[in-house]
């Protein structure tokens, strides 16, 4: 049986497209803004990093994919992208892994000053 | 959409075509119209954002194609794999399957007697030969009899064989086991090639 954290450490892009659709299910453009958005403007993903990574995504199944109907032209769907229950435990184990590490250099600094 | 904007929508589609062909077939419509997106939202922005999100593209191009190119091949290779152990599962599930099967009906013609072991022995050599259209039922149908074949063969030889030195008796429960075995190993095969088809 595969855990969480046997997938750790996960990349910085992977870790923000996880965390834009932890609340919700988004579309590859909305992800795309999302994530620069989650990291102040530091990653701007391109249109091919980021299906790539989604593409690697849907393999591991830490995200699905939904699709919309769209009202207009009902012959083409529009895809959207969620997390699945099994992305959402490897984003909570990640998280904690950093908040761990963060949690180490906080107290490290802190001796040193002292 | 102006002029220049629907050029260099034109370009990235051309260049989509760079992807290997699964990847393509996929995400290309997707990621054409993400492309066009961030293109028109950065041309409002201005021109000169509207080139640099161009340039983003152009510059993280082989890196991406690589990464699609890496997915494809391990696709690939997944289902070269499912290919080869269905291959594996029918091949000897034919010779194995369809030999016993001819032998049992030929010994009830002959005999014209259906003892229950020999009808349960059929039985289990036509999953083995529906698991060819029902991979799983059949594959799970024939593991389910191969272990309690094993489990009977090992029994009976076990029984059979009291009184025999202990050599002897390691050798005769051997022979019991494997007379069930085969029913457990190419079910297992079947089973494994639909859930890995499946995944």
């Amino acid at each position: 049986m595969e855990t969480s954290q046997e997938h750790l450490p996960v990349s910085e892009a992977t870790f923000l497209i996880l965390l834009s659709l932890a609340q919700e299910s988004r579309h590859g453009y909305a992800i795309m803004k999302d994530v620069e958005a989650l990291s102040q403007g530091r990653v701007s993903l391109s249109t091919g990093t980021l299906y790539g990574a989604l593409s690697r995504l849907l393999d591991q199944r830490w995200i699905e994919r939904v699709e919309d109907e769209l009202p207009e032209q009902s012959s083409r769907t529009r895809k959207r992208y969620r997390l699945s229950e099994q992305g959402r435990h490897v984003l909570q184990a990640e998280s904690q892994r950093l908040e761990q590490l963060a949690a180490m250099a906080r107290l490290r600094l802190a001796e040193n000053l002292s | 959409m102006t002029d220049v904007m629907r050029f260099l929508t034109a370009v990235y589609a051309r260049l989509l075509r760079l992807y290997p062909p699964g990847f393509r077939a996929e995400f290309a419509e997707e990621m054409l119209a993400v492309f066009s997106a961030a293109l028109e939202d950065a041309r409002a922005a201005g021109a000169w954002p509207a080139v640099r999100c161009f340039l983003r593209e152009l510059a993280a191009l082989p890196a991406s194609i690589n990464q699609a190119s890496r997915i494809e091949r391990q696709h690939n290779t997944r289902s070269y794999r499912i290919h080869r152990l269905r291959f594996a599962a029918r091949y000897n599930s034919l010779w194995f399957g369809g030999l016993l099967l001819m032998l049992g009906l030929s010994r009830f013609l002959r005999s014209g007697e259906m003892t229950p072991i020999r009808a349960f022995q059929l039985l289990l050599s036509l999953s083995l030969l529906l698991a060819w259209r029902w991979e799983r039922t059949g594959g799970l149908i024939a593991m389910l009899g191969g272990a309690l074949l094993c489990g009977l063969g090992m029994w009976g030889a076990y029984v059979s064989s009291q009184g025999e030195t202990l050599p002897v008796q390691l050798l005769i429960t051997l022979v019991g086991l494997l007379w069930g075995a085969p029913f457990l190993i190419f079910g297992g095969l079947f089973v494994r090639a639909r859930t890995l088809a499946e995944a």
